[in-house]
């Protein structure tokens, strides 16, 4: 096959391959969810911008003969600058925050070579660039022999730096090679040591680091280097078995059709099996596929925590780690924005996640009105890293948890709701029958006993809402109205001895509260403060808005003192549960019990008011 | 009236002729002492004239069509045949008369305005609300407006043809029929579904999912979970982020649009 072996050749597909490969990588890491936290991503991202630009100075420079001398010259001192920065850059990124020394002088080294290069434009060329290789090849030698020693000296754990510090070694050795060479000569093609040099050693200052997306830019590279070989390959038999001055024959050009199609099959079906072997062997994810179709059909629970430690435990297993933990989200700062799976090192900065300093993920689970639990999961088997497929794998499992607990919590409401006293009426009660008979005693009541007749449609109202099953939430004008027909009927039932005052603020009337909330208060305050006292006793109730939470007070008299109150009937415990479902930690109950009075107030998030959906 | 049941204004004032008259009132119940209640309470209001009773389906029918009345009360449960079937058989008649729906329990309103009727009351019926129900009669009585509410009828009927375009809502215990070109927006608060017109909020009777289904492919569009806006409303659209939209309706509230929503709104916008 002609040309292959041309150095010529070789050594724009390597810098072509190298562009590519560098700007994906950029790619990747700006793309917003490629690295986990915003810090330390500058210094990769210079690295391999350096490296892109080195490249594509190189590319230009080998693919254009035709350029004029000085843009030539301008162009190959810009390139091998950049080639020489790289290195002090590399050394940075492995040393870190320390031996500030050995960085500044690496970068010190990269400037005088890069200044020797742009000298070289002026003439004297071979001379000024033998001489700024040499000192970019021995200098990096002696700046990487100190940083391992030092490394080693200190006994700090960094086996993975040090071997990328050997790596560098090897990228700055190759100068020597190339010592006589020029961006514009064709060179020798064990050079392509030299463009396998920074790739490896990026990659393997990287394992150490936050880039979450190693998976996909693996995947990508295997990609291109498979359809590379293939390509390569199909030339070579294509020159090998069709001679290039019988092309024009249709039948060969026929086969040559067919042979392409079949390359090209053949081509799909080994990148199918190349990525399954990768995510089989190399990323171990044989059993993660299945994780959200786990939890999806997961046994049935009736309650949420076991439901929540089981998929904690389900992920857990998949991901195989010995270590999970399941922790509200209000437990640990700077999570509320944390909407997908991340690495715990993003989040580190929150002192609060001290106490689970094992957990290496953290899996964000939504229970929908605002609050949310986190799934902790620890150190995975063989030391594997959460990469940005497993993470994928968890945010869909967690979007199943999120969906399984919402289902549960609407059955639970829906039970709650119906277990609310007044309501168990409905399962013995055929509602046709009860208002027809409410009618005719309507009816039989003379017109002229209008306190009578009032008092059945009051019934008549109360009864229809406590046996409207399908809704769960009511503007609080349509609750007020409620409250309102009760307290009537109790007031001809008690007569003087009930006094009712009623304030709630107009605004208020629109937000949207549970069926059922401030009812059961009101009942609350009658069966306890005022029916048992022979006393005149008063029912007051407010409503008013304080920064964003609506607060309604059901204050009543008391004749006794707290302690022979009730401090929660069974309906107040019905009540706090659905406030909870409906509102997290955003909605309370809270009872006062004074002498003489008695006050629930009622505490929940007003929505209305925020006019714009998010 | 907000423009209930998307009548033109000029309608109502050629209806204003007719207030004079007394509107000729028929009671339809199986139950005796509900007849009553009705009677009585329609006896001590002016402008009304209760001109006959039936106790079952087949008598109204005969009573309609031999009396024509202005006004039919009609209970939904009866022996035989129901009131929905008296409605759907009126509907075939000559006679139009306007049909207030009187009823035990309250599951069948959406149905019941679909099928015309123009009012939907609970018993016991208060005497305040009964009123109403008849002063909104009384607006829309005549032989005109039974016209036009039979080509409303058939708009609004479900089947084949165009898709039902009207909205019942909710003021307090009061119904109306709403224009879906008049509502801007449907805006749901947990399972609380707002309808959202220029002045007026109204409160749905169905979920978002079921109005949107209904709604079917109209200028409606689904912009979040929680809210259903009105294409032909939207005054302003801006990028918020990558993700999501602002979008301003023409009473200047907004939505943010999640980007996946708004790609399917900016196709209708463009159309």
């Amino acid at each position: 096959m002609p040309g292959l072996n041309q150095p010529l050749l070789i050594n724009i597909l390597g810098h072509a391959a190298g562009a590519l490969i560098f700007a994906i990588f950029l790619v990747l890491l700006y793309s917003g969810r490629g690295w986990s936290g915003s810090r330390g991503r500058y210094l990769p991202g210079l690295a391999a911008a350096l490296s892109l630009l080195w490249n594509l100075g190189s590319l230009i420079v080998l693919t254009w003969p035709g350029l004029p001398a000085a843009v030539e010259g301008v162009l190959v001192a810009c390139s091998f600058s950049t080639l020489t920065l790289l290195p002090a850059v590399l050394l940075h990124i492995s040393l870190g925050d320390r031996n500030r020394a050995l960085v500044i002088s690496g970068y010190a080294l990269g400037a005088i070579a890069s200044a020797m290069h742009f000298v070289e434009i002026r003439g004297n060329a071979a001379l000024w660039h033998e001489a700024a290789l040499l000192v970019t090849t021995i200098g990096f030698l002696v700046l990487t022999a100190l940083a391992a020693a030092s490394a080693a000296y200190s006994r700090r754990p960094g086996g993975i730096r040090i071997m990328a510090a050997m790596c560098l070694a090897l990228f700055a050795m190759s100068f020597v090679h190339f010592g006589v060479g020029h961006a514009n000569q064709a060179w020798a093609s064990e050079l392509v040591v030299h463009h396998a040099g920074i790739p490896l050693a990026l990659f393997l200052m990287l394992q150490d680091y936050r880039f979450v997306l190693l998976d996909a830019f693996i995947r990508f590279l295997a990609n291109a280097l498979l359809a590379a070989i293939v390509t390569l390959l199909m030339i070579a038999i294509a020159f090998r078995l069709l001679p290039l001055e019988r092309i024009a024959d249709p039948l060969h050009e026929a086969a040559l059709l067919i042979g392409a199609g079949l390359v090209l099959v053949f081509f799909a079906w080994l990148r199918n099996r190349v990525q399954a072997w990768l995510t089989g062997v190399v990323f171990r994810q044989s059993s993660v596929a299945g994780l959200a179709g786990r939890i999806k059909d997961c046994p049935p629970f009736t309650e949420e925590d076991p439901l929540l430690e089981w998929s904690a435990s389900a992920m857990a297993d998949t991901v195989r780690t010995p270590q999970h933990a399941i922790v509200a989200g209000t437990e640990i700062a700077s999570t509320e924005n944390l909407h997908a799976p991340a690495p715990a090192n993003a989040i580190a900065d929150a002192p609060s996640l001290r106490r689970w300093d094992w957990a290496e993920a953290v899996v964000p689970v939504r229970l929908g009105s605002g609050s949310s639990k986190l799934i902790l999961l620890g150190r995975r088997e063989g030391g594997r890293r959460y990469l940005s497929e497993d993470f994928d794998m968890l945010a869909r499992a967690a979007v199943e948890v999120s969906e399984k607990v919402e289902s549960l919590r609407r059955r639970e409401m829906e039970r709650l709701v119906s277990q609310g006293e007044l309501r168990a009426l409905q399962s013995q009660i055929n509602p046709h029958f009860l208002f027809n008979a409410l009618n005719a005693v309507y009816g039989t009541i003379p017109r002229e006993a209008a306190r009578a007749r009032r008092m059945v449609l009051n019934l008549a109202e109360i009864f229809r809402y406590f046996l409207q099953s399908e809704k769960t939430f009511v503007p609080l004008a349509q609750e007020m109205q409620i409250v309102r027909a009760y307290l009537e009927v109790e007031q001809s039932r008690l007569g003087s001895r009930l006094k009712v005052e009623i304030d709630v603020d107009a605004a208020l009337l629109d937000v949207p509260i549970p069926a059922l909330s401030v009812e059961p208060l009101v009942e609350n305050a009658i069966r306890h403060g005022i029916a048992p006292s022979a006393e005149p006793g008063y029912v007051r109730i407010r409503g008013e808005m304080r920064g964003g939470q609506m607060r309604i007070l059901v204050e009543n008299s008391s004749a006794g003192d707290a302690a022979d109150s009730p401090g929660a009937g069974v309906g107040l415990d019905n009540l706090r549960r659905r406030l909870e479902i409906c509102y997290g930690s955003a909605a309370g109950l809270r009872l006062a019990f004074n002498p003489g009075t008695a006050t629930a107030e009622l505490s929940i998030p007003a929505t209305t008011h925020v006019r714009i959906v998010s | 009236m907000t423009g209930w049941i998307g009548v033109d204004r000029s309608l109502w004032s050629r209806l204003r002729l007719h207030s004079t008259m007394p509107l000729r009132t028929l009671i339809v119940d199986d139950e005796p002492i509900a007849r009553q209640v009705l009677r009585e309470e329609l006896g001590l209001m002016n402008g009304v004239e209760v001109i006959g009773e039936a106790d079952n389906g087949a008598k109204a029918l005969d009573q309609i069509a031999r009396h024509k009345p202005d006004l039919v009360l009609l209970d939904l449960q009866m022996p035989a045949m129901s009131g929905f079937e008296v409605v759907s058989s009126i509907r075939r008649g000559s006679h139009m008369p306007v049909i207030v729906i009187v009823t035990a329990y309250d599951s069948y309103a959406v149905q019941a305005f679909e099928a015309g009727a123009i009012d939907y009351l609970l018993k016991p019926v208060g005497q305040k609300r009964l009123r109403q129900a008849v002063e909104r009669a009384s607006r829309v009585s005549g032989r005109q407006a039974a016209d036009q509410l039979a080509q409303l009828q058939e708009i609004a009927a479900p089947g084949p043809g165009p898709r039902p375009r009207k909205i019942v809502g909710k003021v307090g215990e009061e119904y109306f029929l709403l224009d879906a070109t008049e509502i801007l927006a449907f805006q749901a608060e947990g399972d609380l579904v707002w309808i959202v017109t220029a002045r007026k909020k109204y409160l749905a009777t169905q979920t978002l999912k079921i109005i949107e289904q209904r709604l079917g492919r109209s200028s409606f569009q689904r912009i979040h979970r929680n809210a259903l806006i009105n294409v032909d409303h939207v005054r302003k659209m801006s990028a918020l982020s990558s993700q999501r939209w602002l979008i301003t309706l023409s009473n200047d509230q907004q939505f943010v649009a999640s980007k996946r929503r708004a790609h399917g709104l900016r196709e209708l916008l463009s159309e």
